[in-house]
């Protein structure tokens, strides 16, 4: 995996030793949600759904 | 259309000489929205559930899917996902893509605009040299629905995706002990030919020229692992990473 480096303030160094946090997973966690909020914000317009739905039907794969 | 034309398709042809080449045979359904789930989650179809794009007139999304993607349980991998079509628009991961036409494009142009750009993506993607990477190219699928009896152009596409296994084989070490994976979802017949069909013959658009069949092609390299059905793929994939995978109540 790529390796990044990250600085943090005393006060928090010492958290993270005080309380045995894996900072890399925290990091990645936090990241991960937070690109899976903005993912989730890419939402469709009424119309592209429209138009997706068009496509489909003429590829056959809205027939029931 | 391959073993016929490997004179004429020579990186499918290498690839058949070179690793383990088989036809899988689907026993669920041949339908891309399910196949695609079962082949990186492992799941079965009726585990997954996920059996078609739309679903009560709702355009089904990744968080529909009851399973969990094999690159999300690759957390420690640094994995680069492209295109899968379980749902439309496709599935990327760690990477963007947008797919001309939705990834459901029927216009030729667009198609090849599309696998041309999807060529590149991919490569830009390969420089990086990711530890997993996939990619779906759904753009032979789509010119089969339409011109399957065209057996020309149909055969001028299986170029198409031949050079598209030229383009991105470069990055492949065939001395290597890399694991290499290299399928469809599922093959293409004339109506009838199939063991369920799967398409309408008649759209109102149009009219269709062929249907999935339950033949797939698979060829692996450097796979320690027996795979029989679209499921086995993710759990050959899984395994190979030492992760656990989904254990069916009734495995074969």
């Amino acid at each position: 995996m790529p390796r990044k480096t990250i600085s943090l303030p005393e006060d928090l160094a010492d958290f993270v030793d005080e309380n045995h946090i894996n900072l890399s997973r925290f990091v990645q966690d936090k990241l991960r949600e937070l690109s899976e909020s903005e993912e989730s914000e890419e939402k469709l317009s009424e119309e592209e759904a429209k138009e997706i739905a068009q496509k489909l039907e003429k590829l056959g794969y809205l027939d029931r | 259309m391959i073993k016929p034309h490997r004179d004429e398709l020579p990186n499918f042809d290498r690839l058949m000489e070179e690793c383990e080449y088989q036809t899988t045979t689907v026993e669920e359904t041949p339908k891309s929205a399910p196949l695609w789930t079962s082949i990186f989650t492992g799941l079965r179809q009726d585990e997954h559930g996920h059996m078609d794009f739309v679903v009560d007139d709702e355009l089904q999304k990744r968080e529909d899917i009851d399973g969990t993607f094999v690159w999300e349980k690759l957390d420690d991998v640094d994995s680069k996902v492209l295109q899968v079509p379980s749902v439309i628009p496709p599935i990327n991961y760690n990477t963007e893509y947008e797919a001309e036409g939705f990834g459901v494009s029927s216009d030729l142009d667009e198609l090849e605009a599309d696998r041309k750009k999807l060529i590149e993506k991919s490569k830009e993607v390969l420089e990086d040299d990711p530890e997993f990477f996939a990619v779906v190219f759904m753009q032979l699928d789509r010119v089969s629905h339409f011109y399957w009896n065209d057996k020309e152009l149909i055969l001028e596409w299986y170029k198409k995706m031949d050079e598209v296994l030229g383009e991105l084989l470069e990055y492949y070490d065939f001395d290597s002990d890399e694991p290499l994976i290299v399928l469809s979802d599922h093959g293409f017949a004339e109506f009838g030919e199939g063991r369920v069909q799967t398409l309408p013959e008649e759209t109102p658009h149009g009219t269709l020229e062929g249907d999935h069949h339950e033949d797939a092609v698979l060829i692996t390299k450097n796979i320690d692992f027996d795979i029989d059905q679209p499921e086995d793929v993710a759990k050959a994939i899984l395994d190979n990473y030492g992760k656990d995978y989904p254990v069916h109540e009734n495995s074969r």
